[in-house]
């Protein structure tokens, strides 16, 4: 019951943001339409029927898993915490100007808690400064997602990715860091015969809600502090030819200072992280082909006493295959792989320098699944998987609290359920 | 379909934008006001607004797309034959923009005589049809 109450209260929240944000849009025409001393209350309706639009989506996963838990207690049992839901709505108010809002309710394992979290996930104002025939430049302003690779601004929205699970080089220890920034964003279009051209540069503050990176630094589930975020940027170039051809190469650098009330020797600690990403992707009629590499950079410097200055260097890439053997029915083989450090890629030598109490399966992560997907119609979408993990390098600390024991070899099959309007 | 709406389809253009080899496209039209015929000369003119790139016509007044399900057989023809794309790309796109903030999908509508009546109650509309399920009281303009 309590957990119905606070799922309720979520919703509400979100709600409010929507009525809020639908409001204010409709004001600016209330105010345009003072002029007449008669409201013209037919273009009120057709703005409200032809230019406002809501749409939405809901996702429910089942797991059921060996070795290790992914995602609720699914260990040789079954767990459901995987709900992903938003509700969007965009208003184009004229050629260059539109406004845009999503509120995002989410409840992942251990992490978010049975209560799940809601958020705003993005609120933008896009504008167009230049427009020719072939040509759009435009400035957004707001809370904007991340364009990084190929997934990562629709990460949460299933209907958008081939797998429930997405590879290592979007999961989950990395998600707040890299989702979205409080700013701006620069971007240019360029459309030719031969292909697409796009450019975004994205600048400002990442979301403070960093959890499950302390609990990596600390080495803790019960996390003391937190992050707060420091201007950071990020950018990206693509080019893609009729969704056929799309090869992207992105670069991310977000800085986030920790802070805590209470001294401790985590005190003084900054934590920036520099990623570059190069994405590739065929688009057949019957087959798509996905592959990604990731590099990683990332520095903890001046904490007190908790942790040296520490650098470390990162990898990450899969390749993917997704056969359509029907219109609505395709078949996924994925191979993924992270190493959290390229000079200890077995983690072999920070088993030993920490004599044992670092086991070195944190440090890499591999990954065999497949998957099918069947779009049943236009609103209602099936996804099943199954996933065979060598490594514990992606093993959430929250789920699997016990640390020894976690397993090296482990697995989980995975089925969605989603809903889009 | 009822007389009256026969009637009103009498002053609607139907207007064949490119041809194709299959005889399955051949039956396909994509329809529009007569004021924005003349704005569609290529088939890149065409995908322009059907992924939702080109969002308003030269006249100022913002395009309507309406579109059938994506798992409409009709759909998947028009996709593939007049946009030269395949139903799952277009659906990345839309999908990419509605998720994004960045823009909208088109507009989603039933049936054949859905997309008729809703293109004929707006001028700025654009859709297509199969020629084969219209009544013969429609007039089409071949500017070809």
């Amino acid at each position: 019951m309590s957990q119905f109450i606070t799922l309720t209260w979520n919703k509400t929240f979100y709600y409010c943001i929507l009525i809020t944000l639908i409001a204010c849009s409709n004001l600016s025409f209330a105010i345009e339409s003072e002029d007449n001393s008669v409201l013209n209350w037919d273009k009120y309706q057709q703005i409200w029927t032809d230019d406002i639009h809501f749409h939405g989506f809901i996702s429910q996963a089942i797991f059921h898993s060996y070795g290790n838990n992914i995602w609720g207690q699914s260990k040789d049992s079954l767990s459901a915490d995987l709900t992903e839901m938003g509700l969007n709505v965009y208003y184009q108010y004229s050629r260059d100007l539109s406004f845009a809002a999503q509120g995002l309710y989410r409840r992942a394992g251990e992490l978010t808690g049975s209560e799940g979290e809601a958020s705003l996930d993005y609120a933008l104002v896009n504008y167009t400064v230049f427009r020719n025939t072939d040509t759009r430049i435009g400035i957004m302003a707001g809370k904007i997602k991340n364009p990084i690779g190929i997934y990562n601004q629709t990460r949460d929205v299933s209907f958008t990715h081939p797998m429930i699970f997405l590879p290592f080089a979007y999961f989950e220890k990395s998600r707040n860091i890299l989702l979205s920034m409080t700013g701006g964003q620069v971007y240019a279009e360029h459309n030719t015969a031969w292909g697409d051209l796009s450019f975004s540069l994205n600048y400002g503050l990442s979301l403070d809600k960093n959890l499950a990176l302390l609990a990596v630094i600390q080495r803790n589930p019960a996390t003391t502090g937190e992050f707060s975020p420091k201007y950071s940027f990020g950018t990206r170039f693509k080019y893609d030819f009729n969704k056929q051809y799309i090869f992207a190469l992105s670069y991310y650098e977000i800085d986030l200072d920790y802070e805590s009330e209470i001294d401790n020797p985590f005190t003084g600690l900054n934590f920036s992280i520099q990623e570059f990403w190069l994405s590739l992707q065929y688009n057949a009629e019957k087959y798509s082909l996905t592959a990604e590499y990731k590099l990683g950079w990332s520095q903890l410097l001046g904490a007190k006493s908790a942790i040296p200055d520490t650098k470390n260097f990162s990898e990450f890439w899969y390749v993917q295959a997704e056969y359509r053997l029907l219109d609505n029915l395709a078949a996924t083989l994925r191979y993924d792989q992270a190493v959290a450090d390229v000079y200890d890629r077995t983690g072999n030598k920070i088993q030993n320098a920490s004599g044992g109490f670092f086991p070195a399966h944190f440090m890499y992560n591999q990954d065999i699944s497949i998957g099918l997907r069947w779009d049943i119609n236009h609103d209602w979408m099936l996804k099943g998987e199954y996933h065979h993990l060598h490594g514990a390098s992606d093993v959430s600390v929250f789920d699997n609290p016990n640390l020894n024991e976690i397993a090296t070899d482990w697995g989980f099959y995975a089925m969605q359920i989603s809903f889009s309007f | 379909m009822k007389k009256s709406k026969q009637k009103k389809l009498y002053y609607w253009l139907l207007y064949l934008i490119l041809e194709f080899n299959s005889p399955l496209i051949n039956a396909m039209e994509v329809i529009v006001n007569v004021e924005n015929n003349n704005q569609i000369s290529s088939f890149h003119d065409l995908q322009s607004i059907f992924i939702m790139r080109k969002r308003y016509w030269d006249s100022g007044e913002k395009i309507s797309v309406f579109v059938l399900p994506d798992n409409n057989n009709m759909h998947k023809a028009f996709v593939k034959e007049k946009l030269q794309m395949f139903p799952h790309q277009i659906r990345k796109i839309w999908d990419r923009m509605t998720y994004t903030g960045t823009g909208q999908p088109p507009i989603i509508v039933r049936s054949i005589s859905e997309m008729l009546e809703k293109i004929q109650q707006n001028p700025n509309a654009i859709g297509y049809i199969d020629k084969r399920d219209v009544n013969e009281s429609i007039h089409y303009l071949n500017l070809e």
